[in-house]
């Protein structure tokens, strides 16, 4: 059963393909926007499957092994996640792990795209590497602290099944500014703009990526993808909850605000130019983890 | 990793759309040093001209740019203008400060979609670019083309304005500058994008005057410069319109001014259509020759003043004919301007004065007090490598080739 879980649904397949129709939407809706055309829905499909056929140049000065490990390494814990998010909202079983399982997870995703960009020995990458790393520890500490906040308001428990069928953590004024801090955090996590800064394609050329093509650049593609559909799922279920039944309704609800997430996501990445290193760091330390930090602080008084 | 290493940007690198290559010395984030290196993008236009008759080296100067391809023919004939006083018809003079702020406006708007490229807002882009599209349709309606348009001719123009645009141009100008009025607002009221541009890349007063920084390189840093209120030609000195100056010296500020610009453009733009709905007559004054002697043109193109000086010694061709374009003083500045910043703000600094690559390269010779070479001459290589080529196949052979 496991073996389903991970590779049919929620994992590998069902989270690379809503990831990569999420992604569809930020491409098309930004097109759109930006008075483009945009791509068609199967666009990010067909650049995988492309890639896939590709061969994969592994630079001569590169740690060889690191270089290939990272973008499996991320793609894995994407999936892994999907799975560990995906089961009690759409299966309503549990796994055995609770919440600080899922932010170690992501917190590995981030690691191997560092691991990555640093073993490929290019200075664009090189650069890319540490402002991934700086981006880290910036969004980390306040997006547990936003995950605080729901779980606070369903009385302390770490199980995320028991938290999304508890009244939903928006209802509350903690929960309302701990969701759009989550948004900010949630945007950073995606690398879309304005904190597309370790990729900043016009600066760095790419950054963490440009040395990868190929198989090596699909998985990172379609880590991307995966991405795309969990941490806005994430943050859906936490603070808009699902009904506590297992129906098509709990399914509509979710894909509802999944979209209304991804939407202001969206709206956020066509209005603001990419923000500077120095610029992120005194944004999350300085300004959101103060936020986060008072609606955890509401979350205990219970408001 | 060490700390300190090279960046290089270029010669082909996302930012740059021309081959340019900055060897950019990091110290962690902060630029410690840039260096840079030119001879990707040359061409020998100069060469070219002084191999082609007066007339033909109005249309290779053309070439020049894709973008101010006004700007040097305009700066050509009037060099050409100034070695025998020629005068050049009203209508013509209307009609060539129409193209020259038309060519002004389409320029600005491409500089500021490509900055917001750069700092990672699209959005900008494609809309500053959008409403790029109905200049261009103006050129076009008006001089047949809608980049080279091949207006400028010795003595005034080719092609007459049809009075008959005037109310479609009109019309055409009233919608671009109520968008342009909204995209203004997003760009320069928007309290990210200032906070973003503000402070960023900072030119001094005293630096824009001492690296000779000119057009609105200059005038964001608070030097009224402006050839065409300096030195008017053409109709300038009929129409009436301010010089936007701004005291920033910060990419923010070079923002402002070329955005203002576009407003003032749009005004003589208004007033050259007036004008010429009631002056008639001919388009150019024919001149059959030139006599021998020295002329200088001076343009106002988008980035700033464009030289041009032309030697002519009574043929049909110019004996020399030296082009200084408004990059080649403003790139420098980077010197200035660039040392000390973060790498993400001085990538946008270094695009923030509009640079111009293939209009800037000339061949040059660098030598030292006594004389000795410190550069290869490229325009030497060339020649070597033609005689060498002449040399191992043999006249015919060899030109066959070439």
């Amino acid at each position: 059963m496991i073996v389903i879980y991970t590779l049919v649904f929620p994992g590998a397949l069902f989270a690379l393909t809503v990831g990569m129709l999420g992604w569809w939407l930020e491409r098309k809706v930004s097109a759109l926007v930006q008075h483009r055309v945009g791509p068609p829905w199967y666009q990010n499909f067909a650049d995988v499957f492309k890639l896939m056929g590709k061969e994969s140049i592994v630079p001569e000065k590169s740690t060889v092994f690191l270089y290939i490990a990272s973008p499996v390494a991320a793609v894995t814990a994407a999936i892994s996640l999907a799975v560990l998010v995906g089961m009690p909202v759409f299966l309503n079983t549990n796994f055995a792990g609770d919440i600080i399982l899922i932010i170690y997870t992501m917190a590995l995703g981030s690691a191997a795209i560092f691991l990555g960009a640093a073993a490929s020995s290019n200075v664009y990458a090189g650069i890319g590497a540490g402002r991934e790393l700086k981006m880290l520890l910036a969004d980390e500490l306040v997006f547990v602290m936003v995950l605080l906040v729901p779980i606070i308001r369903s009385g302390f428990g770490l199980n995320l099944k028991e938290i999304i069928i508890a009244t939903p953590a928006l209802f509350s004024v903690s929960g309302v500014i701990a969701y759009v801090v989550g948004l900010l955090a949630i945007q950073a996590k995606l690398a879309i703009q304005p904190f597309d800064i370790a990729e900043a394609e016009t600066e760095l050329a790419g950054g963490v990526e440009i040395e990868y093509s190929g198989v090596l650049l699909g998985l990172w593609k379609m880590t991307k993808a995966v991405h795309f559909f969990v941490f806005p799922m994430l943050l859906t279920v936490l603070f808009f909850g699902v009904p506590s039944s297992l129906s098509l309704v709990r399914y509509l609800w979710f894909l509802l605000f999944y979209v209304v997430t991804l939407a202001i996501l969206i709206v956020i990445k066509n209005v603001n130019p990419r923000a500077t290193i120095q610029g992120v760091l005194g944004f999350f330390w300085k300004r959101l983890s103060l936020l986060a930090f008072a609606a955890v602080v509401l979350a205990i008084l219970g408001v | 990793m060490p700390t300190d290493y090279n960046l290089p940007v270029g010669p082909f690198h996302p930012l740059l759309e021309e081959a340019e290559f900055f060897k950019i010395k990091l110290d962690g984030e902060v630029v410690a040093d840039i260096e840079m290196e030119t001879g990707w993008m040359h061409r020998g236009i100069e060469k070219i001209s002084e191999e082609s008759t007066f007339d033909q080296s109005i249309f290779a100067v053309e070439r020049i740019c894709g973008i101010c391809s006004a700007s040097h023919p305009f700066a050509c004939v009037n060099a050409f203008e100034d070695i025998d006083d020629i005068d050049i018809p009203l209508r013509a003079r209307y009609i060539r400060s129409l193209v020259g702020e038309l060519e002004r406006i389409h320029s600005h708007l491409l500089w500021l979609g490509l900055a917001g490229h750069f700092i990672g807002y699209d959005t900008l882009w494609m809309w500053a670019w959008k409403y790029r599209e109905p200049i261009l349709e103006i050129i076009e309606k008006t001089t047949g083309n809608r980049n080279h348009y091949a207006m400028f001719r010795i003595g005034g123009v080719r092609r007459d304005f049809a009075p008959s645009l005037s109310d479609e141009l009109n019309e055409k100008l009233d919608t671009v500058a109520r968008k342009l009025t909204m995209v203004t607002k997003a760009a320069m009221d928007d309290p990210v994008l200032k906070s973003r541009l503000s402070g960023v890349g900072v030119l001094t007063k005293e630096a824009a005057i001492d690296y000779c920084a000119v057009g609105p390189t200059a005038r964001a840093s608070g030097v009224a410069i402006d050839v065409r209120k300096d030195e008017p030609y053409a109709a300038y000195d009929l129409v009436d319109f301010e010089v936007v100056v701004q005291e920033g010296g910060d990419v923010f500020a070079k923002t402002v001014v070329r955005i203002l610009e576009v407003f003032e453009s749009i005004k003589i733009i208004r007033q050259c259509i007036k004008a010429l709905s009631k002056t008639g007559g001919a388009i150019f004054n024919d001149a059959k020759s030139i006599s021998a002697g020295e002329g200088i043109g001076r343009h106002e193109a988008p980035r700033g003043e464009v030289f041009h000086y032309i030697r002519s010694d009574g043929s049909n061709r110019p004996v020399r004919h030296k082009i200084r374009a408004p990059s080649y003083v403003n790139i420098p500045t980077y010197k200035a301007s660039c040392v000390g910043e973060n790498l993400a703000d001085v990538l946008i600094t270094l695009a923030a004065v509009d640079p111009c690559y293939c209009c800037t390269e000339r061949s040059v010779k660098m030598q030292d007090e006594n004389g000795k070479e410190l550069t290869e001459s490229l325009l030497k290589r060339s020649q070597d490598k033609t005689e060498e080529l002449i040399r191992e196949l043999g006249e015919y052979e060899a030109w066959r080739y070439l």
